[in-house]
């Protein structure tokens, strides 16, 4: 082979040459590379920019203070008390799912957080709390670690009903909580921290970025102090204890916080504050909107470590309205310290013009101090299995049979149906319907009749009678125009609307409407069921000359909701007249309830009107019905009920009283519907 | 065995008699000390920027990167004073532990994210693939430098060259470490390149690789896993539509770095200010996208500065393998820049969007024990070529001088 020389190589040469291509294409790359940067880093500098900010700018929202609660005369029922708040801030970022992920495979403790938790030194039922708070934030189930732990806890920190609750919610979220995360969260660590702690705290800022120590409010209900009688434990003898209990809890309900299920129909950023609280009964849950006011905010162009480069915009809270309401505190714990001598009792005092109610007092009642912040399990407890439902508000929830009170109903019934005032039955102590005996309350029974004798001396028989000519669509629809079977109370939630039943209530029921039905109907008995709220409606309608009113316990400003019933004046009259009588007349069943205050502005007397009701709880015999009834074991006893007002000419409280299990409502209902009407009277003229 | 060492050493002996070698005592004076500044300053930058990192989130690389450096530094010094026709000798040496390290990683290494890679010693695990490069560096100089200058030109010279990169790229490729595959057979051909392969030839392969492209690219159902089309294919997508896919997306965090290293403008947020990084959008800011945590500081000028630097350190290197005399010196002093140049301009092209989304770190900068160590071994590779760039090893480097 031959070797031609032009073969040989000079590598040194070639690989000088080649290098420059090579350094060449370097310098390309170098080019492009900077062309790219130039472009990202100059041209695009501002959009991207933007789109950074996008990722970390945070509006931090703040809780604005909740609108306070005063009386008629503007004194204090719920206020504010502000309070300093710690809070841990769990950020989320793009690995979070990861350690989620660890965490439920119950792999990685969180380390960060366990430190925090370990440089405060909390207790352990506060780190569980923040654990499971944590796990409910992240969307995690609560480890089987957590939970253990929960189970080894002493009862008597397991009973934390908060604690309980976030437990209980975080299991029952299941896989269903396994969502997108969201950006942040913050953990209330400590609710009221003390201020030199607080200092501490926020002095050491700097090096717990996560922490956060910001203003709370903590709500608190005024007291009044309540003169009881309770058996002491060991003697079980009687003996008398002040305490001090909130004179308006039924009405004004408590707050608590916010769960998942407020936030299903309920968008307000201000409920996802880790420290805000919702209204969980009575008009702080009624009126929650108007109360909670409006979350401020700030928003701030952070890092993701949480410091803040700078603000973006602000606005500051917006306190919630206050609101004053139609109760007059005094009047109320007049009433409440009346009612406190029974077990289970309602008192109900309204504005016959406006709808205002002034009291509306409910027996036995708890204190809704016990609500703030939170109710521990065992008063809860004591609460919930407490046998006379200290919880329930009787005067607006109650449902009662309304007994002999309906009987004004039934009179404007039998008008409109065309009887007069002197339509006359005999009572003879009963009457059989179709094959039925239904007896009077006077077994002897009260002779001849006429419509205002009915009602003075409540002859059960005449209504029989009238009942039987008129028919239960008449007399229904008499009582649905007064308010009976629909919630009376403008915007509240703690009411019932009790029943008012009718033939197709009962054949939706898979039963007959049979005319006993009606005649029990006729003396608020059988079905028939009402509160005392729209027992004082009625007498209000029917004190007021007809018209229906709104009662209410948030002043309106004047803006009263009043709908003439068109109501013959002449009804009207028979209906006042057969009231007056009962109170006024000696054959009256509440005439020893007379009241005679001599207070009118010429020196005229101010006489009430009213009515009686005795209404069976169970079906015993009825002869028994007007007998005292301290023999009969207290549940099977009558409630005593009486609905009045006054004054009598010119009429400006409605009253309706009931007492359960008090017996007759001449003996134990008048007289307390009485007191709390010359109370009530006594206020205007300033005594 | 023996024999061959001591058959070995004669020539060397031999070798050393007829062409003196560098004395050891001249070779510590004959430091490229502005090569050596150059890397201790870009290094620096990385470890700074590991520290910032280290502060904003809870990744701390700083202590264990800075051994890590440490290591590498010993590396260069060592590897600088080795005796360059030592390195030649045990080149043949270095191909085979190389491939026997491959192998072992095939049947024994450790997997993390289904990639089995690693070798795993005590706690430490290394990536041998690292070695490999540097093993292939030394022995592609010595078998073109032990080519006859006729033969250079000879396309069966070649055959055996196939061969072992054939190998050496099967066992990446399985891994499966497409990246360093791809980089592996690029570092080699720009060294076949200019070791003086014909121009025929280069055509020839440069139409091979865009056939091998266009193939893969036309049945990418057959070739390409669907992460992969999908990282080929964020180019199409609008920023809005990124956004919209979220983090599991491939196309997420190159978009976030776009946006950390766009949003820093031309002067950055300041030293140790990254809000990207603290806001954590970058998911390993320590690894590959060091880049944006130092442009998120410096901005443009400071992402300018440093790649000057990275520059320059290159073009130390292509003009360290121009003063060399003998073919071995250049060649090895071209490999070790051209695999430092590779990784630093795939890495800052991916990280701008430029380039789809492949595992390449930033060599000097970007966290990673055995990268580091091997990229200061390189780096002493380009010393020990200038120490010796005087050196002329073979007939034919006499050969090429005379003419």
């Amino acid at each position: 082979m031959a070797k031609a020389p032009e073969q040989l190589i000079n590598r040194g040469a070639v690989f000088n040459r080649r290098l420059v291509l090579l350094g060449g294409a370097q310098l390309a790359a170098f080019g492009a590379i900077g062309a790219r940067l130039y472009g990202l880093q100059v041209r695009e500098a501002e959009t991207l920019g933007q789109q950074g900010l996008d990722v970390i700018t945070k509006r931090e929202f703040s809780l604005p203070e909740r609108g306070s609660i005063s009386d008629r005369e503007g004194r204090i029922l719920a206020t504010n008390r502000k309070t300093t708040q710690v809070q841990l801030r769990l950020r989320d970022y793009p690995g979070a799912p990861r350690e989620a992920e660890a965490a439920r495979a119950g792999e990685q403790p969180k380390a960060s957080l366990r430190a925090y938790i370990e440089a405060f030194g909390l207790d352990p039922q506060t780190e569980l709390r923040v654990h499971l708070d944590l796990d409910l934030a992240l969307g995690v189930i609560p480890s089987t670690f957590y939970l253990d732990q929960l189970s080894r806890l002493p009862q008597k920190l397991q009973n934390q009903a908060d604690f309980a609750d976030v437990a209980e919610a975080a299991i029952q979220e299941g896989e269903e909580a396994l969502k997108p995360l969201k950006r942040e969260t913050l953990v209330t660590v400590v609710e009221d921290i003390s201020r030199s702690r607080s200092q501490l705290i926020a002095s050491r800022q700097a090096d717990m970025p996560l922490i956060e120590v910001s203003m709370g409010f903590r709500r608190r209900y005024e007291f009044i102090e309540v003169e009881r009688f309770v058996e002491a434990e060991e003697t079980g003898e009687a003996q008398v204890r002040t305490e001090e209990l909130a004179a308006v809890s039924h009405i004004v309900g408590y707050t608590k916080r916010v769960f998942k299920e407020d936030l299903l129909d309920d968008t307000d950023p201000l409920l996802r504050l880790p420290s805000a609280r919702i209204g969980a009964t009575g008009i702080e849950a009624s009126y929650d909107r108007t109360l909670r006011g409006k979350a401020g905010y700030a928003t701030w162009q952070i890092t993701g470590g949480g410091r803040k480069l700078r603000q973006l915009d602000e606005k500051s809270p917006e306190p919630g309205e206050d609101l004053t309401l139609t109760i007059d505190l005094p009047l109320q714990r007049t009433a409440l310290n009346m009612l406190a001598q029974y077990e289970e009792a309602a008192a109900v005092v309204m504005d016959v013009e406006t709808g205002e109610i002034l009291v509306m007092a409910s027996q036995p009642f708890f204190n809704v101090n016990d609500f703030v912040p939170r109710i521990s399990q065992q008063v809860w407890n004591q609460y919930i299995r407490n046998e006379r439902k200290p919880l329930f508000a009787r005067a607006s929830q109650g449902s009662y049979p309304p007994g002999s009170t309906f009987k004004m109903i039934i009179t404007l019934a039998a008008l409109e149906h065309g009887f007069t005032p002197s339509t006359t039955w005999t009572c003879s102590g009963s009457l059989e319907v179709s094959g039925q005996r239904f007896r009077c309350w006077k077994r002897r029974g009260h002779g001849d009749m006429d419509m205002y004798g009915a009602l003075r001396e409540s002859c059960d028989v005449w209504f029989y009678h009238a009942a039987h000519a008129i028919g239960i669509e008449k007399m229904r629809e008499v009582a649905a125009r007064f308010g009976f079977g629909e919630e009376v109370i403008a915007n509240f939630y703690e009411q019932a609307e009790a029943l008012l039943p009718s033939r197709q209530w009962k054949e939706a029921r898979g039963e007959r409407w049979v005319i006993g039905d009606s005649v029990q109907f006729s003396i608020g008995q059988g079905f028939m069921l009402a509160t005392p709220v729209q027992l004082a409606t009625m007498t209000a309608i029917i004190a007021n000359g007809g018209y229906r009113i709104r009662p209410h316990l948030v002043s309106v400003n004047g803006f009263y909701n009043k709908q003439d019933l068109q109501l013959d004046p002449a009804h009207l009259r028979v209906l006042q007249e057969g009231m007056r009588q009962v109170v006024n007349d000696d054959r009256g069943t509440a005439k020893k309830s007379k009241l005679e205050l001599p207070w009118g502005p010429n020196g005229e007397v101010w006489r009430m009107a009213g009515k009686t009701g005795t209404a069976q709880v169970t079906s015993l015999p009825p002869d028994e019905s007007d007998t005292i009834n301290e023999d009969i074991p207290y549940d099977k006893r009558d409630h005593a009920l009486f609905v009045a007002y006054a004054p009598l000419d010119k009429p400006r409280y409605a009253c309706a009283v009931v007492v359960e299990h008090g017996g007759s409502g001449s003996a134990t209902a008048a007289p307390l519907a009485s007191n709390l009407l010359t109370a009530t009277l006594a206020r205007d003229i300033g005594t | 065995m023996t024999a061959a060492l001591r058959q070995l050493s004669a020539q060397a002996d031999a070798d050393r008699r007829k062409r003196p070698g560098t004395p050891f005592a001249e070779r510590l004076f004959r430091f490229n000390w502005l090569l050596l500044a150059l890397a201790i300053t870009i290094s620096g930058i990385g470890l700074f920027n590991q520290y910032v990192i280290a502060v904003s989130t809870s990744r701390n690389f700083f202590d264990q990167q800075l051994m890590f450096v440490s290591i590498g530094l010993i590396g260069f010094v060592l590897t600088s004073l080795f005796d360059l026709r030592w390195l030649r000798l045990l080149a043949p040496l270095g191909l085979l532990v190389a491939l026997g390290l491959l192998i072992w990683v095939d049947q024994y290494g450790v997997a993390f994210n289904e990639s089995q890679r690693w070798i795993k010693i005590g706690s430490y695990t290394i990536q041998p693939s690292e070695m490999v490069q540097l093993a292939l560096v030394i022995g592609l100089a010595a078998y073109f430098d032990w080519l006859s200058r006729r033969l250079t030109g000879n396309p069966m010279s070649l055959l055996p060259v196939c061969l072992i990169l054939g190998a050496f790229a099967y066992f990446i490729f399985t891994q499966p470490d497409l990246g360093t595959t791809l980089k592996l057979l690029a570092l080699s051909a720009l060294m076949i390149f200019c070791a003086g392969v014909r121009w025929w030839l280069v055509v020839l392969g440069l139409v091979c690789v865009a056939a091998v492209f266009w193939l893969a690219w036309t049945y990418q159902e057959t070739f390409l896993q669907p992460y992969q089309i999908a990282r080929l294919t964020c180019y199409l997508l609008s920023d809005a539509e990124i956004s919209e896919l979220g983090s599991n997306s491939p196309c997420f965090q190159p978009h976030q770095a776009r946006i950390a290293i766009g949003g820093a403008g031309i002067f950055g947020h300041g030293a140790m200010i990254a809000p990207q990084l603290e806001s954590l959008t970058i998911y390993e800011p320590y690894n590959d996208m060091i880049l944006a945590v130092h442009a998120e500081q410096f901005g443009f000028i400071g992402v300018i500065f440093l790649l000057s630097l990275v520059a320059t350190l290159v073009y130390f290197g292509f003009a360290v393998a121009s003063q060399c005399r003998s073919q071995f010196a250049r060649l090895i002093a071209l490999g070790a820049t051209v695999n430092f140049g590779l990784y630093a301009t795939i890495n800052v092209m991916m990280v701008l969007s430029m380039l789809p989304v492949v595992g390449m770190p930033f060599a000097l900068m970007s966290q990673g024990g055995t990268v580091t160590v091997f990229t200061w071994i390189g780096l002493g590779l380009i010393n020990n070529a200038w120490i010796n760039r005087h050196l002329v090893l073979t007939p034919h480097d006499q050969a090429s001088l005379k003419e």
